[in-house]
């Protein structure tokens, strides 16, 4: 019997075993000292951060009014939390985004979409860059997580399951932004435009709209929405499902909503 | 009007319409209306205007009230409302606006959500452009607190401002 071999027999294994755990990259604290590392650890402990300094601003009473007498943080503090807020965001986001490769579905759904003529007056004739904003509850259904992307002025929200497109429209902007332009010079009669509409919906939303209820309306006598309505089917509110183009009577694209499927 | 609370698709799912009544409890929607205790509205009130059947709650939900406010859009500021949010103390929550098909036709609505005690995230919506739809107005805000929306809109009183529902998601 060869004690020696014995302990080396026991001792190569688990030295082998810990030689591969570091290399993995795992650390060996205590559980004390636990680190963090899932997403959802990360956007917890950020969100506390952001959590104990707006504690501490509050109680710092460094406050301000801003020009339309609003009590705010003095700049300094405003600017600080402001940039806590964005980086805990980020982090909350990671816990219910989709990984990045598998958005460029909705990217190439977005950029089809806006290949549309249309809108190609505003996004120009290069394929739309798109850009990933956020992903959050819908709009339209808050049990479902939707991804919202910016696209030239436009804000879009995507239905992950099936990279749909739920919302399309001028995006909200800072006051200091400007806002989108349209044509409203007046080159479609309203007929036109219910065609247009019809056609526009039916390819973009693929429902058959003889099933559904028709109505329209109008904003400034410039702004024409068109809108159908499936009275089988409701929203987490009461309200019918609904899928609605708006266009200018220049024919450009205001926005669209479908929230058939969301 | 008391507070309405609806259970949807069972479980651990509610959405709470808030007029009046007392505080609500966590609901993972929180739609606020524009009356009520968690409503507020400012300035002279030959400004205010409203239209009976129209808004969220006019004609689409089965809510009150039944009915969307407005005011002409310019400069400087002369009348605004504030909506308390207060059920989303120290949570994530997604913010959307109400623009209804009448009456909402500025450019430039100017909406500000306080949060997280005193700061201030402004933004504008074209409400001219969507036509009884919610808008995403801010994704992701932390300890969301209020919403206000004012008519300083540069617009010269040729433009309306609509004020309706403001719904939280958490």
């Amino acid at each position: 019997m060869n004690k020696k071999g014995s302990k080396t027999k026991v001792l190569l294994p688990a030295a082998i075993i810990m030689v591969a755990f570091l290399a993995a990259g795992y650390s060996i604290v205590s559980a004390a000292n636990r680190q963090v590392s899932t997403p959802q650890e990360i956007a917890n402990s950020l969100t506390e951060r952001l959590h104990q300094a707006i504690a501490d601003a509050e109680s710092k009473g460094d406050y301000t009014t801003d020009n339309q007498g609003r009590k705010v943080f003095a700049p300094e503090t405003a600017t600080q939390l402001q940039a806590f807020q964005e980086e805990a965001a980020k982090a909350h986001m990671a816990t219910l985004e989709r990984p990045a490769a598998e958005r460029q579905g909705a990217i190439s759904r977005i950029q089809e979409f806006t290949s549309d003529q249309s809108i190609k007056g505003f996004v120009g004739d290069q394929a739309a860059s798109v850009a990933y904003a956020a992903t959050g509850k819908s709009s339209y259904n808050s049990k479902l997580n939707t991804e919202f992307y910016r696209v030239g002025q436009d804000y879009v929200e995507v239905d992950m399951r099936n990279n749909e497109i739920v919302q399309f429209g001028p995006a909200p902007v800072k006051p200091s932004e400007e806002t989108k332009k349209f044509d409203t010079a007046a080159k479609f009669g309203i007929a036109d435009l219910q065609a247009k509409a019809s056609e526009f919906v039916a390819r973009n939303a693929k429902v058959d709209l003889s099933a559904l209820k028709a109505s329209t309306g109008n904003k400034m006598d410039t702004n024409y929405f068109f809108r159908w309505e499936d009275p089988n089917k409701m929203l987490e509110d009461g309200r019918p499902a609904f899928v609605q183009v708006g266009f200018t009577i220049g024919g450009e694209l205001l926005s669209y909503t479908n929230s058939l499927s969301i | 009007m008391n507070k309405i609370t609806k259970a949807l698709f069972g479980v651990a799912f509610s959405i709470a319409m808030l007029s009046a009544g007392a505080s609500a409890a966590k609901a993972d929607v929180s739609i606020y209306a524009n009356n009520g205790d968690y409503y507020s509205e400012y300035g002279p009130s030959q400004y205010w205007h409203t239209t009976s059947n129209e808004g969220y709650c006019g004609h689409i939900g089965s809510c009150s009230p039944a009915y969307m406010k407005w005011t002409y859009g310019g400069d400087p500021m002369s009348n605004y409302a504030i909506w308390d949010n207060p059920d989303n103390n120290w949570m994530w929550a997604d913010h959307d606006v109400f623009v209804p098909r009448v009456n909402a036709t500025t450019v430039r609505a100017p909406y500000c959500i306080m949060w997280g005690g005193a700061n201030e995230y402004n933004f504008t919506v074209d409400q001219n452009s969507y036509y009884d739809s919610w808008v995403r107005g801010a994704p992701a805000q932390y300890d969301l607190r209020s919403t206000d929306l004012s008519d300083v809109t540069y617009e010269n009183f040729t433009r309306r401002v609509g004020f309706d529902e403001i719904k939280i998601s958490i």
